[in-house]
């Protein structure tokens, strides 16, 4: 269903380029266990269908019937673990054909692994498949369904239709002030009360040029993929880019500089968004552990939040100072 | 209304970015070449819109300045994340194992502030067609088609390159036309004073984390888009007990319950994925495994599930709370 | 011509007497509007400071009386402008006594509908978001646009074809009003002296807002059920509600009219003017438009019910047969069948009858504006329980004073402005009593108009008959 989005690129033609290259090593000398073998291209970019040929042999004699698979070292929000990207069967000439579609900006080390039918453990081939980097988007979406013409453009060109005729109308309701004007007679006190006319007609325009820069100034859809350097409310994630994790921020950081360093660290644990997973007065909450209690040496809560233990995000010198860590370990001892 | 004072020291300047280097060419000079590419090379018919983007520049002025400040990067920096969540209901007994509260609530709630009473992960007990219940953790959807964005008037409901959408209060008027539009009942109000910790009030607001809340605006998961960056997966999924949420990468096509890491369409497909109403073509980005916790070993008749909590809700001083 | 000339002169004493005689009743009426205002205003300061806390709308019922309020008042809108331009654009004589009215109704209720949607906003003084960050794909937006197109093109339609009355006002008032009055007069009335030049200018200004402000009405009260139907839910997004609110606007709008016109003529004595044709005529018009709308409900949810989703179904029992069928059984018995009926009994076909007839409309209106709001949002639209609704004394007070405060501008401009459109008025009978039918493409009637307002120029009748002797 998601395939259904992906654009795919040029890949067929460079994927039959890289089922040829592949390389038949055999080696004999391990006369039980089951070898693997392996062809793949050296080079792929990104959106590339790439195929990996395996060959499965045992004591020189194909393997049918075996069952591998593609991994590759991938690694989001902090986890990190082998993905298995594609698998296949062995014929009976001992080889499996794997299809994949390189979508990570790196692969890392990839292996091949033997899934079974044996339960022996086989030993997984290394390889590595280097990829071309910043690659096209892959993974691109619209909402609904553009029509020629039928478009923002037709709907400014009714409303100044529109517009335009109130106008002209004011302007007539000018003109009548217009004509008046001069002929005085003894009832009328005075001319130049046209400007309420002139007014209204001023106003229309006013509000018409108004209507039109809203147009203008709208977003073009309801998407900004396409063009991304119209957005700028908060930054992008890019893949295979990151940085670091600050937390909420506080809105004034002078206000960590009292010279106290446990008033300094009640704020900073907030700023740095501690406060979020260890709850606001750090005796823990449902996703980090309690810490008032259980700080324990400064070198092993330093150590912790340098490392960020068990899918806690890691908070480096650059992001934490050496200095606030230590205003907020005071804070939480004081707490304690 | 009411904070008026908080409010002005907001800045709409995201904190916490930093520059990501796009190659050789300075993004400035990037911006003007392909600015001068375009417009040698467009044909006579796109034509127009060439001139509606200019002088959609020269209406936002100060937008054209921010693209070429460092902070923004392009699209040349790389391939965008497009994030992603999936949740395998086969996994989720509402914590009833844990005779607790949802934990993905209850997480989210103290990692946002999110006021009182609103469940922005909130878990639905739904009948099954043949008796008994399943429960369904249902944040925000994420639409790639997105209704509450078509009908914002204000475009403080705005989507973001990473395909999630975003609330921005500081530009929200609070006449909750999104709230209508939203299929999924994922949106929430400031009915009054938001119920939130008095900590909560030093954070500098970023429509990233949307703390702290302000009276009179619309609310509503993010999908945590400041932890997922990078370092950190979001609340709901960092608490969940049995790993039933996963969350995602559709452009590298990854996602990881924090256990493991595995390939997001192959999740979906492998397991039968669906998606919430389907037929009114939102195209959520949420992905739903069927299942009522048999995984883990809950019984279809076994109903009900505790209540959420909100533990800072006596500290909140002078404000008040609602039901839904 | 002396006939005619007599009956102008009674006909402009009739219409300066509310503007010259002010009684005790009128400071009372006006009073009593004031003290519901000022509870309106005193209540939405609490709301201002409470946020909208303070009323009961919620999460799952997110929008209340407010929204109900402006949709019912921008229904109201529509009585006078379309149905004035419609009418003078197919030169229905008969239209001559009833216009003014008609416009100042919509002028007014525009007003009052359009302040609805900033009461209900929750940070209303972010108001100004709408222009700095508009995005026209919004049907909020569209709303905001049709609106403010409507509201000036009704303010040009309804004081062009006053400039003759005012200037006519600006010359036999000026030392019977005070300093504001002849102010007003002098500066609404754009020096008109009545020469023909003026009249030609007058005319084709006239004629292009008469021909545009029909499909700018249309188009605003489509787009207020837009602001619904443009969202996914059960028995709101569907393609009927342009029509449904439109044709409800206009019924609604003349049954305010009908009742406003029957105050009118009982206190200011206007039977002359307002004579049973005209209430009769307008009846028949609200029956006309009672059976449309029995028919585009009907359309509506048969289709609707051949297609009953679990939303629909749940929409369906809470209309028909639970907590909303008290409301929708009365809007289509009382409110659309009623006037039907009404007007088909020969018994009822008078003007008692047709007052009653809009009294039941503009009730049975104001419910299913208010059923439509809160039934589509009451549909549960995940396992949860239905939410409930019932407005607050601080909704309920914003209200009336909505309702005080159309009544009040329009009450204050009886005192200024001429409800009756003299000209128009005295254009139409002499076309009456002349056996030659007017040819004339000119539907400002320009010679009449020229030769009334300044070049005759009628010695002052003096004050006008107190009590009018009738």
């Amino acid at each position: 269903m998601i395939y259904r989005h992906i654009l795919s690129g040029a890949r067929i033609a460079i994927s039959i380029l890289a089922a040829v290259t592949i390389l038949m090593i055999v080696d004999p000398a391990v006369a039980a266990g089951i070898e693997i073998a392996v062809g793949a291209p050296d080079t792929v970019s990104v959106g590339q269908e790439v195929e990996v040929k395996a060959v499965l042999s045992q004591n020189g004699v194909p393997v049918e019937g075996a069952e591998v698979a593609l991994t590759y070292q991938a690694s989001l929000a902090g986890e990190s673990a082998r993905v298995e990207i594609a698998t296949g069967t062995t014929d009976e000439t001992g080889i499996a054909v794997m299809i994949y579609e390189q979508r990570a900006d790196a692969n890392g080390e990839m292996q091949v692994v033997y899934l079974g039918p044996d339960a022996d453990p086989v030993e997984p081939y290394v390889l590595t498949i280097a990829v071309e980097s910043a690659g096209p988007q892959l993974y691109e979406f619209e909402a609904g369904v553009k029509i020629p013409f039928v478009n923002g453009t037709l709907v400014i060109l009714v409303i100044s239709g529109v517009w335009f005729l109130i106008g002209l109308s004011a302007v007539y309701l000018v003109r009548v002030g217009w004509d008046g004007r001069g002929t005085s007679e003894a009832s009328t006190p005075e001319d130049g009360s046209m400007w309420i006319s002139t007014l209204l007609s001023t106003v229309a325009v006013i509000t018409a040029i108004g209507m039109v820069i809203v147009f203008i100034r709208s977003p073009v859809s309801n998407t900004h993929i396409k063009d991304p350097h119209q957005y700028d409310r908060t930054p992008i994630a890019y893949v295979g880019v990151g940085f670091s994790y600050v937390g909420f921020g506080l809105n004034d950081e002078s206000s960590a500089q009292t010279g106290d360093p446990i008033a300094d660290g009640s704020v900073l644990y907030f700023k740095y968004g501690c406060a979020a997973c260890h709850g606001l007065s750090g005796r823990g909450a449902v996703v980090g552990a309690p810490l008032v209690d259980e700080i324990g040496s400064f070198g092993g809560f330093s150590e912790d939040t340098r490392e960020g233990p068990k899918g806690m995000s890691e908070y480096d010198e650059a992001t934490i100072s050496e200095e606030n860590l230590q205003k907020i370990y005071a804070y939480l001892k004081d707490e304690g | 209304m009411t904070d008026k004072s908080g409010e002005a020291k907001r800045s709409q300047t995201p904190k916490g970015e930093v520059p990501i280097s796009i190659g050789s060419v300075d993004r400035r000079g990037a911006i003007k070449l392909l600015g001068l590419g375009a417009l040698g090379a467009v044909p006579l018919v796109a034509s127009a819109r060439v001139m509606d983007g200019l002088v959609r520049d020269i209406v936002k002025g100060s937008v054209a300045e921010n693209q070429a400040a460092d902070t923004v990067p392009t699209r040349e920096a790389g391939r965008i994340r497009q994030w992603t969540m999936v949740i395998d209901l086969a996994k989720c007994d509402g914590c009833q194992s844990q005779g607790t509260p949802p934990q993905c609530t209850t997480a989210c709630i103290e990692g946002h502030f999110a006021p009182q009473p609103m469940e922005w992960i909130e878990v639905y007990e739904a009948e099954l067609n043949g008796g008994g219940s399943q429960f369904i953790p249902t944040p925000c959807q994420q639409c790639e088609n997105p209704p509450c964005v078509k009908v914002c008037p204000v475009g403080a409901t705005f989507p973001t390159p990473e395909g999630t959408v975003l609330i921005d209060q500081d530009r929200c008027i609070g006449c909750r036309i999104c709230m209508a539009a939203c299929p999924y009942d994922r949106r929430f109000f400031n009915w009054g004073t938001p119920p939130i910790p008095p900590e909560a009030a030093l954070s500098d607001y970023n429509p990233d984390h949307q703390a702290p809340a302000s009276s009179g605006t619309v609310m509503k998961c993010d999908f945590c888009p400041e932890m997922a960056r990078d370092g950190t997966l979001p609340y709901c999924i960092q608490a969940c007990p049995n790993d039933a949420v996963w969350y995602g990468d559709l452009e590298e096509d990854i996602a990881t319950n924090g256990r493991t890491v595995v390939k997001a369409t192959k999740l979906v497909s492998d397991n039968n994925g669906y998606r919430l109403k389907e037929h009114l073509g939102t195209m959520p980005r949420v992905f739903y495994l069927p299942g009522h916790g048999e995984d883990i070993g809950r019984d279809p008749h076994d109903e009900g599930r505790m209540p959420t909590e909100w533990p800072w809700i006596e500290r909140a001083e002078g404000a008040v709370t609602w039901t839904r | 011509m002396d006939t005619l000339n007599n009956w102008r002169e009674r006909l402009i004493s009739k219409t300066t007497r509310p503007t010259l005689i002010t009684t005790y009743k009128y400071w009372l009426w006006f009073g009593f509007l004031l003290v519901i205002t000022g509870n309106g205003v005193f209540q939405y300061w609490k709301q201002w400071q409470h946020g909208l806390y303070v009323t009961d709308m919620r999460d799952r019922i997110s929008w209340g009386l407010y929204i109900t309020a402006f949709v019912f008042f921008i229904g109201i809108s529509h009585a006078g402008t379309l149905i004035s331009a419609i009418l003078r654009a197919t030169k229905a004589g008969w239209r001559a006594p009833v216009t003014r009215i008609a416009e100042f109704i919509t002028a007014v209720a525009l007003l009052i509908g359009a302040s609805f949607v900033v009461i209900d906003m929750g940070r209303p003084e972010r108001i100004f978001n709408v222009y700095l960050f508009g995005r026209w794909q919004s049907p909020i937006m569209w709303d905001v646009m049709a609106i403010t197109t409507y509201l000036t093109a009704s303010v040009i339609y309804l004081s062009a074809p006053m400039i003759p009355d005012l200037a006519l006002y600006r010359d036999r008032l000026a030392d019977k009003v005070g300093v504001v009055r002849n102010f007003i007069y002098r500066t609404l009335s754009v020096n008109w002296k009545g020469s023909p030049k003026q009249q030609k200018l007058l005319g084709k200004a006239i004629t292009i807002m008469m021909l545009v402000i029909i499909p700018i009405a249309v188009s605003v009260h489509t787009v207020v059920s837009w602001i619904f139907s443009m969202t996914l839910r059960a028995g709101w997004n569907t393609s009927i509600f342009g029509v449904l609110f439109v044709a409800g606007a206009i019924f609604s709008g003349v049954a305010t009219l009908i009742i406003i016109m029957a105050i009118l003529r009982r206190i200011y004595h206007w039977e002359e003017y307002l004579t049973e044709k005209h209430f009769l005529y307008l009846g028949y018009l609200l029956a006309a438009f009672g059976a449309f709308m029995v028919y585009v409900n009907l359309s509506e949810y048969l289709t609707e019910g051949f297609n009953l989703e679990e939303a629909g179904l749940f929409a369906f029992r809470q209309l028909f047969l639970e907590d909303f069928a008290a409301m929708f059984w009365f809007y289509i018995i009382g409110g659309l069948l009623g006037p039907v009926v009404l007007m088909l009994v020969p018994k009822t076909r008078t003007i008692a009858g047709v007052v009653t007839a809009a009294i039941l409309v503009v009730v049975a209106m104001f419910l299913e504006r208010y059923f439509i709001v809160v039934t589509g949002l009451r549909v549960p639209l995940m396992p949860y329980e239905a939410a409930n609704y019932a407005p607050t004394f601080v909704e309920w007070s914003i209200f009336a004073a909505g309702l005080a405060i159309f009544c009040l501008l329009i009450t204050i401009a009886l005192k200024i402005f001429p409800m009756l459109a003299i000209w128009e008025m005295t254009e139409e009978h002499a076309a009456d009593i002349s056996d030659r039918p007017t040819e004339e493409p000119n539907m400002v009637g320009a010679d009449i108009v020229g030769s009334l307002t300044s070049t005759e120029r009628l010695p002052d009748a003096g004050p006008p008959a107190e009590g009018g002797g009738s």
